[in-house]
């Protein structure tokens, strides 16, 4: 009982950062239908970005996660603006080899500038452990989850209770017909990159504290937050956060009772997108 | 029409690929002495390829500053790219465009293993010293051979030495528990372990492997405390090591020893996990900046004491050398000591010559042996450290002890 | 213009069979690497001729790899045997694949195939009793390490899938593929079968994938989970036909000598910041090069567009919610 306890939030910490990295990729195939193969380079770099405002002028992740989130804002809006604008008519291979290639690029690029070493952030409430009864957390994964559950909140406020989120709703489902109503659908997709590049950026602040980073965790945090896009339904928010909480409990439970565990749990994943995909090839919440 | 055109300027692109053969025009230096050295400068190694690289840059100016054999030698690099193909195409690039002698360095025994596999057809074959091949596959296949020169240490130098200190242990721990990345470096080194340790009468709980790099591994450990092991041994990267510190700690995962290997010694672990963190962790290594060797009497210029040689990489790069750092600078001297030592770029005279040097280096002392089953292995001898107040001290074999261990680990909650 | 043709196309043969006996071990082990990647890139390039977007040609290759490694390992079959079963298995695992993600489209094929390859490349590294996991599997040297022996041997595993793109495009398939690709449901209510021809695709170019693979590691002597199902061997097999020309016999060709030999010609100019270059050029090509070689030459020489080019697949309904 203790022990399933343990798991039980060992595995919501996971599914926060899951959640975290999947939720900006998931608002920006669905307002676009572009499946950015670069989100994971953008958690990479909001990693290094938190890493070096620290390291250099010692500012604490908690104070710098909204600087990192603004700037990586900016790179989303940049990449938008410059790159991925001008392949949105053209074929999905197109599309998906353009977002690799920027991918590619920033990975060298941090590996050419930062070099190949390990970096991690030491503040004091990375892995000073709370415990409650028979449940052992640290504060930094604490706060993770914390983080994760407000930006995702605030996703859905900014989806359903504004104006801006209305726009980005009405282009999702039909750019032409958004046009034609008046929605500066180019600016739409601007604000959907910038916002999934920002919620990239704070996935990163918190992998910089409770992790570690370097050049190549883009791909790590990629490849993963895929299989979380897609179970939960390309383009649906909420349905991130569901298979976010699916895969950080399953990988939570394997690891943790089953010999070999750890090492298969990656697996599991996979086989589960596929089998989710065989019986509703849209995801679990995706439109038919 | 297109086709053919398109066609004809794919044409004129394979033409391209004959360019390599053609003897190389008049170069530049055509008395320098070239060296290969394949690194994976991009892609998962790169960390590594980095710490060899820089040691390599500065053991190449420092030979120059006297030349070899009246000549300068250059090190020409070649990124892998850690795809063994690639690898391939590097070595062969280096042996028929740039003629080099030897290939010093490198990362990676699944690189290594098909880079041996192509030297296998050239006469006069290149010089190989190598810091990269720890798989014990490619000592059985490769070791006997002449002309390859082994620096990193086999597997089970690393497992027996790790053996003797846990039965040195007093009280002895009676439990293990294994952890290992799932790749060839942990799954190798783990087999070797799990075999010696239960030869020596401990008990392995578990023997669980994970993927490098995971982001969370509180799953693992989770296991592992509920089974309650007197030691948790890990074999992995430098980045599981900070994660399975923290949460360990997270977890309030006590037991009497956290040991793992090299991995854990870097400067990067500790700015990583903080200096309390890191306090009584135990790793195994081959070289630690704080091995003390004397200065060689015979080369004492390029083989200063380990003190001096570390003083002078740090002050070069700013950073603690790696252990990959010193591997790949004693092995560039050692080939250009040989062949000046040989007088000559004759491959089985160089070879003769590297065999028969025996001398103090800042890794200690270097000599070609035989070992299991290579006929040129340096480096047999595996040290035991432990993190103490953000320093490493040498704390097995007990000869060269430079302070107390640690032991049990002191619990989370108790610091 | 047939006569042109073909007269390029026996140029290219010419220069494939004469090329290796000018070059040495280097340019030989570049042309060994180049019909690899051009077995890949036709053999992909077959499924998207039926509208198969995947994102997983390193699974077949792997499959082959491990299939042709493991019988030789264990009951030292001779090498064509080993080659055949190795792209047996790729096909075999390929008509599965196609039967169950028949209801997939676009994207999420994509995924789905590319999800199927970790999956795979787990499974291998987690079951050491079977397939000797993350030790490898070490071989001897095919041809006792002779680079032109076995670069013919690649060099007609490469010539096979190209000679079937070239074969289809002048069977009765070559409609059938692109009336699939262009609306399978108007193709259904036409009457074809499209599961058929949709698993036809998938085995076939599977196939071709998994002999590849199969020849590898004896070429390279060694084989890890790692290398075999390496997701790098997927993109190149996309990016590959995408640079030369989709749809076409040439572009895969094209794309395939054109990208190993400027990687390679990357990586030995700008030793660690090659891949940096080799991304600013992959974004660079998607921007002005979006048809690829062939569509370059046909502007600069004002060829009209053949009818048969794919339009945006449909992806339904998307939402943001």
């Amino acid at each position: 009982m203790t022990l399933l306890a343990q798991v039980t939030a060992n595995g919501l910490a996971l599914a926060g950062l899951y959640a975290l990295v999947a939720v900006g990729l998931t608002l920006v195939f669905g307002v676009m239908r572009i499946l950015n193969f670069a989100h994971g380079e953008f958690v990479m770099l909001g990693a290094y970005a938190t890493f070096w405002l620290f390291t250099l002028w010692g500012v604490d992740p908690l104070a710098s996660f909204l600087l990192v989130m603004a700037a990586l804002a900016v790179l989303g809006a940049l990449v938008q603006t410059a790159l991925v604008r001008r392949v949105l008519r053209a074929e999905h291979l197109n599309q998906i080899l353009l977002t690799f290639g920027v991918a590619v690029t920033l990975q060298n690029l941090a590996l050419l500038l930062w070099t190949g070493d390990l970096r991690a952030i030491k503040v004091w409430y990375a892995a000073t452990a709370i415990t409650v009864g028979p449940v052992s957390l640290s504060l930094g994964r604490t706060v993770g989850i914390g983080i994760a559950a407000v930006l995702t909140g605030l996703l859905y406020l900014l989806l359903f209770r504004t104006e801006w989120g209305r726009a980005l709703r009405a282009v999702a489902q039909d750019p032409e017909a958004a046009q034609v109503m008046g929605v500066p659908v180019q600016r739409v997709y601007v604000l959907a990159m910038a916002v999934g590049a920002a919620y990239a950026g704070a996935a990163g602040v918190v992998a910089s504290v409770t992790m570690f980073t370097y050049p190549l965790i883009g791909f790590l945090f990629g490849l993963k937050a895929f299989c979380v896009v897609i179970l939960g339904g390309l383009g649906s928010v909420f349905g991130a956060v569901a298979a976010s909480l699916v895969l950080g409990f399953v990988e939570s439970f394997v690891g943790a009772f089953f010999a070999q565990g750890s090492s298969w749990a990656e697996a599991i994943s996979f086989v589960m997108l596929l089998v989710v995909l065989l019986l509703r090839p849209r995801g679990l919440a995706g439109v038919e | 029409m297109t086709t053919a055109r398109m066609v004809a300027a794919l044409v004129l692109g394979l033409g391209l690929t004959a360019w390599p053969v053609r003897p190389p025009a008049a170069r530049a230096a055509e008395d320098e002495i070239r060296i290969g050295a394949v690194w994976g400068l991009t892609g998962p190694t790169a960390g590594v390829s980095q710490e060899g690289r820089r040691a390599m840059e500065m053991a190449q100016d420092l030979i120059n500053r006297k030349g070899v054999l009246g000549r300068k030698i250059r090190v020409i690099f070649e990124d892998d790219k850690a795809d063994p193909a690639v690898g391939v195409s590097a070595a062969e690039k280096l042996i028929t465009q740039d003629r080099v002698v030897a290939f010093v360095g490198g990362v990676g025994s699944t690189i290594c293993n098909a880079m041996l596999g192509a030297f296998q057809k050239y006469t006069p074959r290149p010089i190989a010293v190598l810091t990269g091949c720890g798989a014990t596959t490619i000592e059985q296949r490769f070791g006997k051979e002449p002309g390859y020169f082994f620096v990193h240490p086999w597997e089970y130098y690393y497992q027996s030495t790790m053996r003797d200190f846990l039965a040195s242990l007093s009280p002895r721990p009676q439990t293990v528990f294994l952890a290992h990345e799932d790749r060839l470096y942990g799954t190798s080194h783990a087999k070797m372990a799990d075999e010696y340790f239960r030869e020596a009468g401990f008990k392995i709980l578990a023997r669980e492997s994970f993927k490098s790099g995971a982001p969370d591994l509180t799953a693992l450990l989770t296991r592992a405390k509920s089974m309650n092991p007197d030691v948790f041994y890990w074999i992995a990267y430098g980045a599981d090591a900070v994660l399975i510190t923290k949460q360990g700690k997270e977890l309030g995962f006590s037991p009497r020893m956290y040991a793992s290997t090299v991995q854990l010694g870097t400067q990067e672990y500790r700015d990583a996990v903080g200096t309390d963190n890191a306090e009584a962790f135990v790793g195994i290594t081959v070289w630690e900046p704080i091995t003390n060797f004397p200065a060689s009497r015979d080369w004492p210029d390029v083989f200063p004491s380990t003190a001096e040689w570390v003083r002078q990489y740090t002050a070069r790069y700013n950073r603690e050398p790696h252990y990959y750092a010193v591997m790949s600078y004693v092995a560039l001297v050692a080939t250009a000591r040989a062949i000046e030592m040989a007088g000559s770029l004759d491959r089985d005279r160089i070879a003769a010559a590297l065999e028969k040097i025996d001398t103090m280096s800042p890794m200690g002392p270097l000599k070609f042996t035989p070992s299991k089953y290579a006929r040129n292995h340096a480096f047999k001898q595996m040290f035991i450290f432990q993190w103490q107040k953000g320093r490493k001290v040498l704390v097995f074999p007990r000869d060269v002890a430079t302070g107390r261990l640690t032991y049990p680990f002191p619990a989370w909650g108790q610091r | 213009m047939t006569f042109a043709r073909a007269g390029g196309w026996a140029l290219l043969g010419l220069a494939a069979l004469g090329l290796p006996f000018l070059l040495g071990n280097y340019g030989l082990h570049l042309l060994v690497l180049v019909c690899m990647y051009v077995a890949l890139a036709s053999s992909w390039n077959i499924l998207t001729l039926a509208g198969q977007l995947t994102l997983g040609h390193a699974g077949f290759f792997g499959v082959g790899a491990y299939t042709s490694a493991l019988l030789a390992l264990r009951l030292d079959v001779p090498l064509g045997l080993g080659m055949l079963a190795g792209a047996a298995a790729a096909a075999a695992l390929a008509t599965l694949v196609g039967l169950v993600c028949l209801r997939l489209r676009g994207v999420y094929l994509a995924i789905a195939t590319l999800s199927l390859v970790e999956a795979l490349k787990i499974a291998v590294l987690n079951l050491p009793e079977y397939t000797e996991g993350s030790i490898g599997i070490t071989l001897a040297p095919v041809f006792g390490g002779a680079r032109r022996p076995a670069y013919f041997v690649m060099l007609a595993v490469a010539a096979l899938p190209v000679a079937a793109t070239a074969w289809i495009q002048r069977s009765r398939l070559h409609f059938v593929f692109g009336a699939i690709r262009e609306d399978e449901g108007a193709a259904q209510m036409l009457g074809l079968n499209t599961t058929a021809y949709k698993v036809l695709a998938f085995a076939l170019s599977a196939f071709f994938a998994g002999l590849a693979g199969a020849f590898y590691p004896h070429y390279i002597t060694y084989t890890v989970p790692d290398t075999a199902f390496a997701i790098g061997l997927s993109i190149e097999a996309q990016i590959m036909p995408i640079l030369g020309g989709l749809y076409t016999v040439a572009g895969p060709v094209v794309g395939a000598v054109v990208l190993t030999l400027v990687g390679e010609w990357l990586r030995a100019t700008f030793g660690a910041a090659n891949l940096l270059v080799y991304g600013v050029a992959m974004v660079s090509v998607i921007l002005w090069l979006p048809d690829g070689l062939v569509g370059l030459v046909r502007r600069r020489w004002r060829v009209p567009r053949p009818v048969l080019t794919a339009e945006q697949p449909q992806e339904g309904a998307a939402d943001v919610r």
